[in-house]
């Protein structure tokens, strides 16, 4: 090698390289390169292939919904007040609003779902390409589910307390149809529960209201057998008329002996008139005296009866006042029941998708030569770093 | 940037050699740390793990107070120490970095000696030591009965490996950034202080509200502090980080400190 051999090659070498083909020179380049082009422009080209040519085309179908009960609106969380309250747990409505979320993920309805619309089959349409596709013979339920998650998408916002969810299948009606299911089913699930809540809500004020009414029908019951056995209607009537019967005897009476003591001075005693006077007054001694025993005496005493029926009196009384208090509840518990319902509000039907968005080609592809890019320039100054300290 | 030597067979034993003469100096650079910095007297270099040990334990000193639940097992005790524990893995690589150049000026007088090389040797000491300190202050924890022993191990070991990832990239660029600009210098120690209470250490995301929570999500610290307690708490959720996000972010940060450092290396005056 001369001194000149730097700055201008030797003849015979540049007679070489003019010669070279061009095939060979890229095959130069290529081998100059083979870490760049093993690592960046072969993966990227295989997923770009993948994506471009086999991917099959997925159609999404997109439904919004809210669960809300009658009386609850969604409130959105405040500032300070949420971050300072560090055990605040989630609201009444949110809880319910991701139990439907949660049921829409759960294997109970993938199991729904493929006795209603075969799912495994939609899932294996001729137009899903391998890698995409369901695979496995027989499909265990914990596959199908995977699959479901992969393909079926349901988020709950919990600013705004809308749930979103995205169905994707390889057919615009599949993914319509199992939407459409997906929400039907919700709707039902909710509707069981509310059925459920409202029964054991109800429950206990409907019993002690069967209870109200059972007291006051065997009041009624007991009062009916104490007048047919009693032959009295109305006892406190029979006490006033038997008080009044008495005193109007009594006046009677001493009218009578007031005349007898007038006669007594004057008329001889053996005379008619002193005697019957003297009789009257004997007659109507008896007669008070009898029917006073009646008023306050012993067995069928009048003051007896009316005591046992002014018991019987009150006792209907109480129960009709329970009742009264038991139907009050009862119609409150409704009420109430009737406020905890929940529904589903359908923000935004499902629709019947008719371009394919899905998979994201241009997206993933461009994802996966940035990442590769990232990672051999990192690799690279790597590597360089190692070389030096070798050098 | 380096020409790349040629390709051939000579190039993998380059490399190899040079990998083998890189871990050696790595090592080297470690022992010279330690002993630079903790000394043999009492007990030496466990200090190392000693010191961050003193401040986690203060931390939960401060409040072992707080017997509040959040969640399943999410108590207030743990859950500040880990997060604290978490958080002085990036403070003690991120801290040091300021000024690591100066500190080892002499050294780069060897030419096997890089800057990548000095940031890599503090990043696992630090990494290192404020690990087994969390590792230990964890355990103690959870033998005094205060916390349950970690649910998901594999994901808290992940939290970590990306706080360190994240740390040495974000020293990387530091190192690079205040070479010749003492006054980005000056921004490092208190960056850290605001980092402390907006990093996620010490709160939930889910605690935050809906704005403010959107933008805080793009800082890969709290994403990374949701994965520790995802890790380590049984109610931990998934809700708030993107692992592919996290490995982006990492690897972004790491390039650019990588290239701010090739660009720095040029401008290093060994005076």
């Amino acid at each position: 090698m001369n001194m000149h051999g730097i700055i201008t090659p030797a003849p015979d070498r540049e007679m070489l390289r003019r010669r070279r083909r061009p095939v060979a020179r890229a095959l130069a380049w290529a081998r100059q390169k083979r870490m760049f082009l093993l690592l960046v422009v072969l993966p990227s080209l295989l997923v770009a292939g993948y994506y471009y040519l086999i991917a099959s085309d997925q159609y999404e179908s997109e439904a919004h919904f809210m669960v809300r009960a009658a009386e609850s609106t969604p409130v959105a969380g405040t500032g300070l007040g949420q971050v300072l309250s560090a055990a605040a747990g989630p609201s009444q409505s949110q809880t319910e609003a991701m139990s439907v979320a949660d049921y829409m993920t759960s294997h109970d309805i993938v199991q729904s779902l493929q006795e209603k619309l075969d799912l495994v089959g939609r899932f294996r349409r001729p137009e899903a390409d391998f890698f995409s596709r369901l695979h496995g013979d027989p499909v265990t339920p914990e596959k199908l589910l995977k699959f479901y998650s992969k393909q079926v998408k349901v988020r709950y916002r919990s600013d705004d307390g809308i749930t979103t969810l995205e169905v994707r299948s390889f057919r615009p009606q599949d993914s319509y149809d199992i939407a459409r299911t997906l929400l039907a089913l919700g709707e039902q699930r909710v509707n069981a529960l509310n059925v459920r809540s409202y029964n054991d809500a109800l429950a206990l004020a409907r019993r002690q209201l069967r209870e109200a009414e059972e007291g006051v029908a065997r009041s009624q019951v007991a009062l009916t057998r104490f007048r047919q056995s009693r032959g009295d209607i109305d006892p406190q009537g029979s006490g006033q008329a038997q008080i009044g019967l008495v005193s109007t005897l009594t006046q009677n009476l001493s009218a009578a002996r007031a005349q007898l003591s007038a006669m007594t001075g004057v008329i001889r005693p053996d005379s008619p008139q002193y005697i019957a006077t003297s009789r009257r007054v004997r007659a109507l001694e008896a007669q008070v005296a009898a029917q006073s025993g009646r008023l306050a005496g012993g067995g069928t005493a009048i003051a007896a009866d009316l005591g046992d029926y002014e018991d019987l009196r009150i006792r209907q009384e109480f129960a009709a006042k329970r009742y009264e208090t038991a139907a009050a509840s009862f119609e409150k518990a409704r009420e109430q029941a009737q406020k905890q319902q929940l529904y589903v509000v359908r923000i935004v039907d499902a629709n019947m998708p008719v371009k394919s968005l899905y998979p994201e080609r241009g997206r993933i592809v461009l994802t996966v030569i940035l990442g590769l890019l990232l990672v051999y320039a990192i690799g690279w100054l790597i590597i360089a770093g190692v070389r030096e300290h070798a050098a | 940037m380096a020409t790349q030597p040629a390709p051939g067979p000579a190039v993998r034993g380059g490399f190899l050699r040079g990998l083998r003469v890189q871990a050696n100096v790595v090592g080297a650079l470690l022992m010279r740390e330690l002993h630079t910095r903790y000394g043999r007297e009492n007990i030496g270099y466990l200090w190392m793990i000693g010191e961050p040990l003193t401040f986690a334990g203060a931390i939960a000193i401060l409040h072992s107070g707080h017997t509040t639940e959040y969640s399943g097992g999410m108590n207030a005790l743990p859950f500040a120490t880990l997060g604290y524990c978490v958080f002085i893995i990036f403070r003690g690589i991120f801290n040091r970095a300021e000024g690591a150049l100066e500190a080892n000026m002499p050294l780069l007088y060897h030419k096997m000696v890089t800057v990548f090389d000095i940031m890599l040797s503090r990043t696992l000491l630090e990494g290192c030591g404020t690990f087994v300190c969390l590792v230990i202050i964890m355990s103690l924890m959870t033998s005094l009965g205060f916390s349950q022993p970690p649910e998901r191990p594999l994901y808290l070991l992940l939290g970590v490996f990306f706080m360190i990832w994240f740390s040495f990239s974000a020293s990387l660029l530091i190192v690079a950034g205040t070479h010749d600009n003492r006054l980005l210098g000056r921004f490092v120690h208190p960056f850290t202080y605001i980092m402390m209470p907006i990093s996620g250490a010490f709160y939930q995301m889910k605690w935050i509200p809906k704005p403010y929570q959107d933008w805080l999500w793009w800082w890969p610290m709290t994403q990374i502090f949701e994965l520790v307690r995802y890790g380590y708490f049984r109610s931990g959720i998934t809700t708030y980080f993107d692992l592919s996000y996290l490995t982006c972010s990492c690897l972004i940060l790491m390039l650019l400190g990588m290239l701010s450092l090739r660009i720095v290396r040029n401008k290093v005056h060994l005076s």
